[in-house]
Formats: C-alpha cells, sequence, structure tokens
C-alpha cells in the first residue's frame, strides 16, 4: 500500500479507500483484524488522528467495526458494501472528468465509444 | 526533588577538583615539612598559607560555577530562583567541609607544633580566655564565613560579566583597575593626603572587631552580613539573566 | 497540557522580535510551527520555557503562569538548537542527569533509541556531529515523557534515513503516550502529515492557526490567460501570483468552488509547502 502525499485527495480518504482495495483483494478476509491506528500511523508516518479519521470512515461505513480491547476487523458483507458504494461513484469519479477532458481535447462521443471498446477488448 | 538534583549537581561539577586539590596540598606539605625539617626545623609559616590556598582555591572555582550550569539547569528547565537555592545550598555544603577540614587541620597541628593560625594570631587576645571547644568552633564559622564570601565572590564576578553586554565589559575590566591602581593612590597623595586609606582601614577595623579591644564574634557577624550581601547581588543578576551562549 | 500565549510582545533593543502575539496550544496536540528564518519561532520557544522575559503579555501552561514556576516548567522539555551541555558530559551522563531533572524520563526506551540510531553512549556530547548532537537531544525529549515537548529545527544534519526513523519514533512515542508537541521547523513538506494543526509567524506576527487538513482544503492555486485569472480571482484572497510568458498563476486561500470555475482554467491544490511559501513571502 501506498499513500500519495502529493494528491489532491485528502490523507485520511487515501488512507481508508487503500484499506478498502485490501479488503476488495483479499488481504484482508471478513472477520480478520486490521492493523491498528497506532501502527497504521508509524508505517505510514501520519498523525494518528488522520489515520483515527480515516478508520472511523470506514468504520461509519459499515465496513469495519470495533471490538473492545481487541482492535477493529473487518464486517460481514464488506466486500459487497464497497463494491457497491465504488459503483454508486463511479460514474462521478471517473465519466464526469473523462467527459470534460475529453471536451477539452475536442474528443467525440463516438471516438471516446470506440476507445471504450479497445480497452475492454484489451 | 528538583532541589535536590541540583545540588548534586553543583556539588558533582566540583568534587573533583576539590579532591585534586587537597591532594596536591597535602603533597606539598609534606614535602615542604620534610625539607624544612631538614633545613631549619621551622614549620610555623607554610602550614597557615593553607587557609590562603583554599581562599584562592574557592574564588577560581567560584569563577567557573556560573556560566556552565547556569546553562545546564536551564537546559533542564529548572527555573532561576530555585537553581540560586541549590547553589547556595551547595556552596554551603562545600565551603563547610573545606572549612570543617581546614580548621580540624591546624587545630590538630597545633597540638604538635608551635603553630597557630591567622585566626589565633589576629584574635589571640580573645582565644586565651575562651573555652577550647568554642574557640574551634569560633574558628570554623569564621573560616566558613571567608570561603563564602571567596566564593560567592568569584561566582558574583562571572555572573555580572555575563549579564553585560560587550560595551559594558570593556567598561569595567579597564575602570576598575584605572581607579583603585591609578586614581584613588592619584587622590591620595594630591588631595586627602592618605585620609581615605586610612578611613578604609578604620572601617576594616570596627568589621573585623579590631577596634577597641578584640572581637571575633563582630567579625563573624560582618561578614555574615558580607557574604549574604554578595549572594543578594548574585541572585539579583541571576533573576532576570536570558539563557545563551 | 495545554499553552495559553496571550498578547506576547518581545522586543530586543530597537528590534521587535515578536508583536503582540495570542494563541493557544491545546492538549496532546501535534503542532507545526512554522516561518521563515528569523520570523521568532525560537524566541516564542524561548519564552514559553521562560528562557527569557516577555516585554509584555504572559504564558499560562493549564492556566498557571510559566514564569520562574518549577511545577509548570518541568512539565516541559525543550529541545534547543544551541547545545548548553558541559563540555566532560558523556551522552550517557547526559541520560542520568537528565532523569535527575525529569523523574519520568525513561532510561530504557533512551538506551534503545540510541541503539537504534546507533548513537555511542560513551561519547563525549562536545565531540558529535551536528546530526548526532540533534539525535541525542531528540532521544532526550521523546524519552523525558514530558506531557509538553517542544523541538526546534530537531533534524538539522541528519540523514534521510535518520529523519525518517525520528518521525516514526516520534509518531510512536505519541501514540503510546500522547503528549503536546511543537515541532518548529522549515523542512514542512516532510513534517506535513505529522503536523495535526500548524501556527504560521512572519515578522514576528502570528499569520495562521488552523488545522492541516483546512489549510490544505483552503489553498489552491488557479492557472490560465492573464485577463481569465485576473477576472476569476476579483474579490478572493490571493496570497501570490507567479506570470510565466502568457501563463498566470494566482495562489489563493479560499475553498475552491469547482462548479464555478470558467473555461480554459486549471485549479490545483496547494501542498503545505508551497502555501507557506506564498504566505510568508
Amino acid at each position: 500500500m501506498n499513500l500519495d502525499f502529493s494528491s489532491e485527495k485528502p490523507i485520511y480518504l487515501q488512507l481508508s479507500e487503500e484499506i478498502e482495495d485490501a479488503i476488495l483483494a483479499g488481504a484482508y478476509q471478513e472477520e480478520a483484524q486490521i492493523p491498528s491506528t497506532t501502527e497504521i500511523s508509524i508505517s505510514y508516518r501520519i498523525n494518528p488522528a488522520t489515520a483515527l479519521k480515516g478508520i472511523n470512515r470506514l468504520v461509519d461505513d459499515g465496513i469495519v467495526y470495533k471490538k473492545r480491547g481487541l482492535g477493529m476487523f473487518v464486517s460481514k458483507g464488506a466486500k459487497e458494501k464497497i463494491l457497491d458504494t465504488r459503483k454508486e461513484n463511479f460514474f462521478e469519479m471517473y465519466i464526469t472528468s473523462l467527459v470534460s477532458e475529453a471536451k477539452k481535447l475536442s474528443i467525440t462521443k463516438e471516438d471516446i465509444l470506440k476507445m471504450l471498446e479497445r480497452g475492454f477488448d484489451k | 526533588m528538583r532541589i535536590k538534583a541540583i545540588v548534586k549537581y553543583y556539588l558533582t561539577e566540583i568534587k573533583t577538583a576539590v579532591v585534586m586539590f587537597y591532594l596536591i596540598m597535602a603533597a606539598v606539605t609534606i614535602l615542604i615539612s620534610y625539607s624544612i625539617n631538614v633545613t631549619t626545623g621551622d614549620g610555623d609559616s607554610f602550614v597557615g598559607g593553607g587557609k590562603m590556598a583554599s581562599l584562592i582555591f574557592l574564588f577560581v572555582a567560584g569563577l567557573s560555577s556560573f556560566k556552565q550550569n547556569f546553562l545546564f539547569l536551564s537546559t533542564n528547565n529548572v527555573p532561576r530562583r530555585l537553581q540560586f537555592k541549590g547553589f547556595l545550598l551547595s556552596a554551603l555544603i562545600l565551603c563547610g567541609a573545606m572549612a570543617f577540614i581546614d580548621t580540624s587541620y591546624s587545630n590538630i597541628v597545633a597540638q604538635f607544633m608551635d603553630y597557630r593560625s591567622a585566626f589565633y594570631q589576629v584574635y589571640g587576645e580573645w582565644t586565651l580566655q575562651a573555652f577550647v571547644l568554642l574557640k574551634i568552633a569560633v574558628n570554623f564559622f569564621f573560616n566558613l564565613v571567608f570561603y563564602l564570601l571567596s566564593y560567592l565572590g568569584g561566582y558574583f564576578i562571572t555572573s555580572l560579566y555575563f549579564r553585560m553586554n560587550k560595551m559594558l565589559k570593556i567598561i569595567v575590566s579597564i575602570g576598575v583597575p584605572a581607579i583603585f591602581a591609578i586614581i584613588l593612590p592619584a587622590l591620595e597623595s594630591a588631595v586627602t593626603k592618605g585620609r581615605i586609606f586610612r578611613f578604609i582601614g578604620d572601617v576594616l577595623l570596627v568589621l573585623g572587631g579590631l577596634k577597641d579591644g578584640v572581637n571575633p564574634y563582630i567579625a563573624l557577624l560582618s561578614f555574615t552580613a558580607g557574604a549574604a550581601a554578595v549572594a543578594g547581588l548574585c541572585f539579583l543578576l541571576l533573576r532576570r539573566a536570558a539563557v545563551r551562549k | 497540557m495545554s499553552i495559553d500565549i496571550k498578547a506576547v510582545t518581545m522586543t530586543f533593543g530597537k528590534t521587535t522580535a515578536l508583536d503582540n502575539i495570542s494563541l493557544k496550544l491545546e492538549e496532546n496536540k501535534i503542532y507545526g510551527l512554522l516561518g521563515r528564518n528569523g520570523a521568532g519561532k525560537t524566541t516564542l520557544l524561548n519564552l514559553i520555557t521562560n528562557r527569557i522575559f516577555p516585554s509584555n503579555g504572559e504564558i499560562l501552561l493549564d492556566g498557571e503562569q510559566v514564569m520562574e514556576n518549577d511545577r509548570a516548567l518541568s512539565k516541559i522539555y525543550f529541545m534547543t538548537e544551541t547545545n548548553f551541555y558541559p563540555e566532560w558530559m558523556t551522552v550517557r551522563k547526559a541520560y542520568i542527569w537528565t532523569k535527575e531533572f525529569y523523574p519520568e524520563f525513561d532510561a530504557e526506551y533512551a538506551a534503545s533509541l540510541s541503539e537504534k540510531f546507533s548513537l555511542s553512549t560513551g561519547s563525549k556530547i562536545k565531540n558529535l556531529s551536528t546530526g548526532y548532537q540533534s539525535i541525542l537531544k531528540i532521544i532526550i525529549s521523546l524519552a523525558s515523557n514530558a506531557p509538553v515537548v517542544l523541538l526546534d529545527e530537531p533534524v538539522l544534519g541528519l540523514d534521510a534515513n535518520h529523519r525518517e526513523l525520528f518521525y516514526k519514533e516520534l509518531i510512536r512515542a505519541y501514540s503510546e503516550r500522547p503528549r503536546t508537541i511543537v515541532i518548529s521547523t522549515h523542512l514542512i513538506e516532510e513534517a506535513a502529515d505529522i503536523i495535526e494543526e500548524v501556527v504560521v509567524i512572519k515578522d514576528g506576527r502570528l499569520i495562521m492557526q488552523d488545522q492541516v487538513e483546512n489549510v490544505l482544503s483552503k489553498g489552491y492555486s488557479v492557472s490560465g490567460t492573464a485577463t481569465a485569472v485576473d477576472s476569476f480571482v476579483r474579490g478572493k484572497k490571493v496570497l501570490g501570483v507567479d506570470t510565466l510568458g502568457g501563463l498566470k498563476t494566482a495562489y489563493v486561500l479560499e475553498t475552491p468552488q469547482k462548479d464555478s470555475l470558467p473555461e480554459g482554467l486549471e485549479i490545483s491544490r496547494l501542498d503545505l509547502q508551497k502555501l507557506f511559501i506564498q504566505l510568508t513571502n
């Protein structure tokens, strides 16, 4: 996992997305423990408050949950939830910027559709 | 308690120097007494020199007791007032220990030799009538106060220089010797005709308890007051001192 | 413990090093004290620890005056740039003596850190290189376990590996035992993700105190043709501008509204370093 400190996205958001990615990739199975806030903040060299904020976002979304005195664990159905949310966000995150950049470069709708086909065939 | 740590630090800083000083003094004493015994058999003069050496040692130790200790204690965030309390306590312990050693030594030597220390020479009249233990006790306190005065004096000078800016340092370094070595003697011979020096001498006699009879208690009192006054000045200098190199 | 700086002014002769600064540092947060050389960072830290006396104003630690106050001062450890250790002192002795003055000092932790940084504890402090003198002071600061730790240019002379190690150990120590930490530095980029809140001073004046996150979400740069940029930034808080040929870049301190961005203008976020340069220029 790697955080991009020069990115426009806030660090805590990057962190929670990294953990989501790891869950999607199967690195953290459901009901498995994820690293503690302290471990995360040390290995990424970030303020513990930032790490906590990233984790709390996952807690709020029901992706991880806290076991008192034990640590944070991946919720049941976390993978589904992540996939659902990401699909919902797909349009906002990719299509909107794709279209705006295409307009800037005067790429037509037809051209884009062709490119998409090419991309899927690869 | 941080005060304990401060006293411990001051004493640790000076411990080696004190031990070295007494080792050298012992070596010199043995060497000289051996050679004098061989030549003349008279051991009077050099035994008393020990106390003079202690005074000089303490003055020099005082000179080097300010800056580094102030900076080190400040780096540990010890407030100035507390630093000063610790310094005074350590000064009492240091001077007390040295006065004890020196007083014991000279009083023991006096048992075996025809030797009278400076104190017995100056206050001879009083010592003749006083009770033995009282004599030794007064002798001890007399040394203690003198040692304190010397140690604090050294400390005072370095703290004074620490507080002064470059210009003031130059003025004082040149001005003070100039006043005492040139201006005052010139004034004495040309205008006041020795009256100033006579006056100073009189004041010293009164303070030393030597005017109209011999009274070492007056001396103890006035030199204690003197040491307290120097300590007060030192504190005034330290009170607002900035931590800098 | 929290620090309350109330209307503090510090003058040295005719120069004003700090001009009527008021700020509050909350308990158990990591602060970045930022400012260019000579802005007054060290003066401020010296005042907090009563190494010098303010010309005006007062400084409180949990509501208590720090001036000549042993109870307050003994709660603060201040790592200074200047080395005030006596000539004869070795690293080991420095640890022993720190323990005398800071009873919470963790000697075992100091020893393990010395090993990690490969600092030989038998060396005399005055013989250490600048980097290793910094390391020694870092170790003492972290191991002091003081509730307030002030670090003045802590990574001075440290190589990249040691800097990395320092930041990690700082976070570890802080996570295990939260405390109020103030890092004064001009290497902002490195420290940016560790700091929770920034305090920026310029020419002795406080010009910003805010959460790093807020600051980052506020600052952005907008570039395009000079006329487009000029009309866009009208009425906004512009920190500075750069022009390169026909291209103009303006640095703005405001929450960017991407929707209102006219065609032909590029907007991008400012990182802390760039923002700082614009703020203090």
